[in-house]
């Protein structure tokens, strides 16, 4: 099962079988140096230092990139995002009704206590995930199957069975290219317990490329090569991460070569780190995006349709797009991102700025201009707090002009509200809210359930559910169960499409953009980048293997 | 009642010299104070006599005089000029960011007398920041949220620390006990950790929140200082006079001892108000000071390293320049305040 999050994870659908039908193999230029360095010490930036290096805990960017290192996962994502076997042997074998599916283990792998890495571990791994009584903020969903015990059985040492309630076309690249963990450890711990066990500072048994060494408490996570790595012992000896929570320190570092790899470049310092002698970098479209999340239940502000075309039509989004992120964004009129094969920019629905427009949407909707120049309804001003995360840069800004903007043309009040991240999601989860600057984590192939089904809407729906807009439609909700059944590429992305349209028209959320990410190298060879030099494979536990091949020049 | 002196902590009052001369100076005083009880009338004079010689002595004081002037002058632009310029201050270009300062062009202006002249003009004098916001109007508009914190928080310091300092130091025992062991709870409090946690309890932060709790937190240096004045001038022998002349507690602190305890307080005062004005900044920084579009020379600093990278130097120079100056000229005029009050320049 697979966690994804820019400031909050989402488990989003994705075919995988699709994906992996249709990727071509790209030409791969780098990394056949003949001469392999073996041993050496990589330094690893890391933004903030991990909360926790226990997998089932794991809620943040930081820890996820410290736990990638060690835990080794059952499929993974190729360098064009397609998903391989890892730890698996070979792709899953489906059943002709899409029901069951069956995955073999790669014999001969060990944990680093020497043990074998058996079906066990990958069964006990899902049943701690699905535990209804773990307690976690990670996000895993494995509602597809007909039961969270009875739904893995463990065939025999080598072989895993999963049975479905129904197909679920997303199935592998959702829920079977996470980490897997060791039953011996993690299954002796009370599921009530996990988020406070001892080991979740320092992980005792590991099967990754790199095995845990020690931990400096705010300071730095050391670990080792794994010599007994079932892909082959890695050629880097150790690996620092060192926590550098500075932003522009960890830029001048890689360019220094104080550190071998800095994962997310700030993008004041991208064009620094790209003209710096000797470090190799990548800069290509991320796997997340930005969106306002609006209140769309009738009561609230944002509940008519023709509120928030207004808001759609009294926006330059390309312009605030590019001023907020430097052009390092790419805008959004839907949540499918550029690095997604299911990305078509032609198939989603744009509002091209027409601020007389926006105002009669206004009007139509019944709020008029008021003395001071602010709308009102009823004696009820257009008066909202307008959410943003505190310290994020990009979305302070984007928020800062879109209110200052809005204000000025259309005449609503929003207060720009920099909030902690601590207390971000509270009032937004209660449906006790207007609108938010929301970031989101995506996988590859896309599914809206989660966010957009009406059966998730919090807090009246699913207290647990994800989807906070309240939005209420029919047709979306029969559009997102019918993708989610589609294993047909072609037929699967006019379904993606149908749902954007809807999304789209009814402005349910405001699209914002997607991140162009850059990562730096200094010294680090054997690093391949897909296409568009796309190193989103690496990153955030999509694909541990490729580290043993790193190597130190 | 055998009860344990506290002794007075020396260096509060500004060393044993300055001790002495004010004890010098109490003691000339105490004289008046018993013909006051005897004559019952204050002779006005004598009073105006200390501040009007201070004042004199301020003035003879060249730096504080031109730091005062400079400070008058950041007030009364910080007070009147935002009122003018409405909402120049968040009024955006956002496609034009980063407007350079101090550049000219030339404009043609037509005099009432109908002759053409050129001359060279600017539209922003400081140039804009990310937003295309003017900033020199934004640097006005800031001046005014730090001048307002700094006083406004003082004025809690003075109002919390002052009455449970004179509190304290005059009913001594349980109660001075009592008083103190609070005092320390504050001063042991993280004092960042309670901004943010106020802040996230109540879903953001607004100015009166940030004057409130930067004085909730900050009163106790205020608040010893007036214990120290209180514990020593109780004892001093026109306290006493007074006492055994039958005056009330009430007459007895805000007639003998509060007017005699000021001249440390003001200094003290003066001097903490740059002290809140770099802590507002501080705080705008890490991004815990009021929200924008707002400005504050704090928060005009935030992300100033993005600024740096982007080679936007000035926008980094002006905020840092304007906080420096005021605090520089605070304390200044705070030195000057405490010599003018120092017998010993009499």
């Amino acid at each position: 099962m697979r966690r994804w999050f820019v400031n909050r994870r989402l488990s989003l659908g994705a075919s995988g079988l699709a994906v992996a039908g249709l990727v071509l193999a790209a030409c791969g230029t780098g990394g056949t140096s003949t001469t392999v360095k073996e041993g050496g010490t990589m330094t690893y930036a890391l933004d903030a230092d991990a909360q926790t290096m226990n997998p089932f805990e794991v809620s943040d960017v930081p820890s996820q990139r410290a736990y990638q290192f060690i835990f080794p996962n059952l499929y993974q994502f190729d360098k064009n995002l397609a998903v391989t076997p890892d730890l698996a042997d070979g792709m899953p074998q489906i059943s002709a009704d899409k029901k069951t599916w069956t995955v073999k283990i790669r014999k001969g792998a060990k944990w680093s206590d020497g043990t074998a890495i058996t079906a066990t571990d990958v069964a006990t791994t899902a049943w701690i995930q699905a535990s209804s009584s773990l307690d976690t903020d990670a996000g895993f969903d494995w509602s597809p199957l007909t039961d969270p015990v009875k739904g893995v059985t463990v065939k025999d040492e080598n072989t895993v069975v999963y049975t479905l309630t129904d197909v679920f076309a997303p199935f592998l690249a959702v829920n079977l290219t996470g980490f897997i963990a060791p039953a011996a450890v993690y299954g002796k711990i009370d599921p009530t317990k996990m988020r406070t066990d001892p080991s979740n500072d320092h992980p005792t048994v590991t099967g990754g490329p790199f095995n845990f060494d020690k931990r400096i408490t705010g300071q730095e996570i050391d670990l080792v090569a794994n010599p007994s790595y079932y892909n082959g012992k890695p050629h880097i000896a150790k690996v620092v991460l060192k926590v550098i929570t500075d932003t522009t320190a960890a830029a001048q570092a890689v360019i220094n070569g104080d550190v071998n790899w800095n994962p997310e470049i700030t993008a004041a310092a991208v064009s620094k780190v790209k003209a710096a002698q000797g470090v190799t970098s990548y800069t290509y479209p991320d796997l997340g995006y930005y969106d306002i999340r609006f209140n769309d239940r009738p009561s609230h502000l944002f509940g008519d349709v023709n509120v928030r075309r207004a808001f759609a039509y009294a926006l330059d989004k390309d312009s605030i797009v590019k001023a907020a992120t430097d052009g390092n964004g790419t805008p959004l009129n839907g949540d499918i991102v550029p690095a997604m094969i299911y990305y078509d920019a032609n198939a989603v629905v744009k509002y091209k700025q027409d601020i007389p427009k926006a105002k009669s949407l206004m009007d139509t909707a019944g709020w008029t201009v008021g003395s001071d120049g602010i709308r009102e309804k009823g004696g009820k001003k257009f008066s909202a707090k307008f959410y943003v995360r505190a310290g994020k840069a990009q979305r302070e800004k984007a928020v800062q002009i879109m209110s200052e903007e809005l204000r000025k043309n259309l005449g609503m009040d929003l207060q720009p509200t920099p909030t902690d991240f601590k207390v971000f999601y509270k009032p937004i989860q209660a449906g006790d809210y207007d609108l938010a600057f929301a970031g989101f984590g995506i996988n590859p192939d896309p599914d809206d359930y989660l966010i957009f089904h009406s059966s998730q809407i919090r807090p009246e729906n699913n207290k647990s559910g994800e989807n906070w807009t309240g939005y209420v439609n029919p047709d979306l909700d029969a559009a997102i169960l019918a993708s989610r059944k589609e294993t047909n590429l072609e037929a699967r992305k006019k379904l993606v499409n149908k749902i954007e349209k809807i999304l789209g028209d009814n402005v349910v959320v405001y699209f914002m953009w997607a991140d162009n990410l850059s990562m730096g190298f200094n010294k680090v060879q054997g690093v391949v980048p897909g296409k568009g030099d796309a190193l989103n494979y690496i990153d955030k536990n999509l694909n541990n293997s490729e580290f043993a091949k790193f190597s130190l020049t | 009642m055998a009860e344990k002196e506290t002794p007075v902590p020396r260096s509060l009052l500004g060393g044993d010299t300055y001790t002495k001369a004010v004890a010098a100076e109490q003691e000339l005083r105490m004289a008046h104070a018993d013909e006051d009880l005897v004559t019952t009338e204050i002779p006005e004079g004598a009073e105006l006599g200390f501040w009007k010689l201070a004042g004199l002595r301020f003035l003879r004081h060249r730096v504080a005089t031109v730091s005062l002037a400079v400070l008058a002058t950041i007030a009364v632009l910080a007070i009147f000029v935002p009122i003018l310029q409405g909402n120049l201050y968040r009024d955006q270009d956002y496609r034009n960011g980063y407007g350079q300062p101090f550049l000219f062009h030339a404009r043609q202006l037509t005099l009432p007398a109908g002759i053409a002249v050129t001359v060279p003009w600017t539209d922003h004098l400081l140039g804009t920041d990310d937003l295309g916001r003017d900033e020199l109007a934004r640097l006005i508009r800031g001046g005014r949220v730090s001048l307002e914190v700094g006083l406004l928080a003082m004025l809690g310091y003075l109002i919390i620390g002052g009455s449970l300092g004179a509190i304290a130091g005059y009913y001594r025992g349980f109660l001075d006990n009592l008083l103190m062991r609070f005092t320390d709870m504050i001063i042991a409090m993280p004092f960042i950790l309670v901004v943010v946690a106020v802040t996230a309890a109540l879903g953001g932060v607004t100015l009166q929140t940030l004057i409130l709790v930067i004085a909730f937190t900050g009163w106790y240096e205020i608040g010893r200082l007036m214990r120290a004045q209180f514990l020593f001038l109780r004892e001093s022998e026109f306290v006493q006079a007074a006492r055994a002349l039958g005056a009330s507690d009430f007459r007895i602190i805000f007639r003998h001892i509060l007017p005699n305890s000021l001249t440390p307080i003001i200094v003290s005062a003066t001097l903490g108000v740059s002290g809140i004005i770099l802590l507002e900044a501080a705080l705008g920084f890490l991004g815990y000071s009021i929200p924008y579009p707002e400005p504050s020379w704090g928060n005009m600093l935030q992300g100033f390293e993005d600024k740096l990278l982007r080679d936007q130097n000035y926008l980094v120079v002006f905020p840092s320049l304007a906080l420096v100056t005021t605090a520089l000229c605070i304390n200044l005029v705070g030195d000057g305040i405490r010599d003018a009050l120092d017998p010993r320049q009499r």
